[in-house]
């Protein structure tokens, strides 16, 4: 029993220990539903393992309702699922929207609402000059075209999106995601100066490296690589973001890179 | 709002009598729809709750009337009510349980709300052992069937 004084300290102040029956033994299963409602996807799961009645109160359409963001049926592109809950974690897989220009999909853990712009759809300078930046299909791209960079020495990246694409009350982190060829020459260990922020408003900007031993940037569980822009509070009000990559200092050519978009997802606090 | 000055009588399962203006009477929503239906008695019978959980429904039910009846200033008056239900739902967790109960069959969604939410904060972040272990519930899973269920859970467990 040495694992409870470990709760119970762990509890302290959220209301004591019961004795006695369990007072769940009296709700109703809709009841604990509508509470594992006032938690999160991740909390649902995880106490679905404490009894079977909680196990069948997850389970409730009810309960994934509530996790669903707002006005998500208008997203899907067909409904693909049987239950709310089977909906829910279809949505938890990417899908495209706009005509293939976004990724769409939830935050699982949260019910966020997370978006990858793809790089057509920003504006990169030089990028429709077949010298300097190419148009390539890949397979393990979510998008039809992604943006190779053949070479340039202006290095300007920029976009605008619409915050209603988000989920409200809460922070994101923007990150550009991408791959490397050859390490990238003429750009590797160079500082990139990146912001994002609300339009209107000062842009804090940042340095990110798109290799080198410096600050490395993270790689991701789909192969590519990733580095963060920064990050904005999505709140009532916010209308649009925007966001720039760029590195004009250096006097050398860069090329090597491969850009599929840039990512928005809910803030990890750390 | 004549009727507002109508009387209602609710009795607990004690047989002890709460008097309430029908505004109030009609928070219940159990309540709103026998009156709706033409029970036109000055007197019902709430024969699950308690005297103690009654008088608490009712104390919460009349705050939010009141609120609600006080025309403009409206973020204040948010503000307050916020306070109050912060204030009302801090309660031993027998009670907090017993409120729920009786919001639920008397359907008073707000204070069902306040109260489930009140349960999730605590169970929020909290391993199935724990939630187990606080509020006493008894792990009915086989040890096949449990190793199933955490299985299909299994990313809701990972950092």
């Amino acid at each position: 029993m040495g694992q409870k004084s470990s709760v119970e300290s762990k509890v302290e102040g959220r209301g004591g220990i019961v004795t006695g029956p369990s007072p769940f033994d009296d709700l109703p299963v809709e009841c604990i539903s509508n509470i594992i409602s006032f938690t999160s996807p991740r909390d649902a799961c995880v106490v679905a393992s404490v009894s079977k009645t909680f196990g069948s109160a997850v389970q409730s359409d009810s309960v994934w309702e509530k996790f669903l963001p707002l006005g998500y049926a208008s997203m899907i592109p067909q409904p693909p699922a049987f239950s709310t809950k089977e909906l829910y974690f279809a949505l938890c897989d990417h899908f495209l929207i706009e005509d293939g220009k976004k990724s769409f999909w939830l935050d699982k853990a949260g019910g966020k609402k997370c978006i990858m712009v793809s790089a057509n759809e920003l504006a990169i300078t030089w990028g429709n000059s077949p010298q300097h930046w190419q148009w390539i299909s890949i397979p393990e791209s979510r998008f039809e075209k992604v943006a190779e960079l053949l070479s340039v020495w202006w290095f300007e990246i920029r976009g605008k999106m619409n915050t209603r694409l988000l989920s409200l009350g809460t922070r994101y982190s923007a990150y550009i995601v991408f791959k490397t060829v050859n390490k990238c020459p003429g750009l590797a260990d160079l500082p990139v100066e990146v912001g994002v922020g609300l339009v209107g408003q000062e842009i804090p900007k940042q340095l990110i490296y798109f290799d080198g031993d410096v600050m490395k940037p993270k790689k991701r569980e789909d192969g590519w690589m990733e580095a963060e822009l920064g990050e904005f509070f999505n709140e009532e009000g916010c209308n649009e973001i925007e966001l720039s990559v760029i590195e004009i200092k250096s006097p050398y050519w860069k090329c090597g890179l491969i850009i599929q978009g840039i990512e928005f997802r809910p803030t990890t606090s750390r | 709002m004549s009727e507002s000055n109508k009387k209602i009588s609710l009795i607990s399962s004690e047989g002890e009598a709460f008097e309430v203006s029908e505004a109030v009477a009609r928070e219940f929503e159990i309540v709103a729809h026998m009156l709706e239906d033409g029970c036109s008695g000055s007197s019902i019978p709430i024969t699950t709750v308690d005297s103690n959980i009654l008088g608490k429904v009712i104390e919460y039910c009349t705050k939010h009337v009141e609120v609600g009846n006080v025309e403009g200033n409206s973020e204040k008056a948010e503000k307050d009510l916020e306070e109050f239900d912060k204030r009302f739902i801090a309660v031993e967790m027998n009670t907090l349980f017993s409120l729920i109960l009786a919001a639920n069959y008397l359907n008073v969604k707000g204070l069902l709300n306040i109260g489930c939410q009140k349960v999730a904060d605590t169970i929020k972040d909290m391993k199935p052992e724990e939630v187990r272990s606080i509020f006493n519930i008894e792990n009915d899973y086989t040890p096949a069937e449990e190793e199933v269920v955490r299985k299909e859970n299994e990313w809701a467990f990972q950092p």
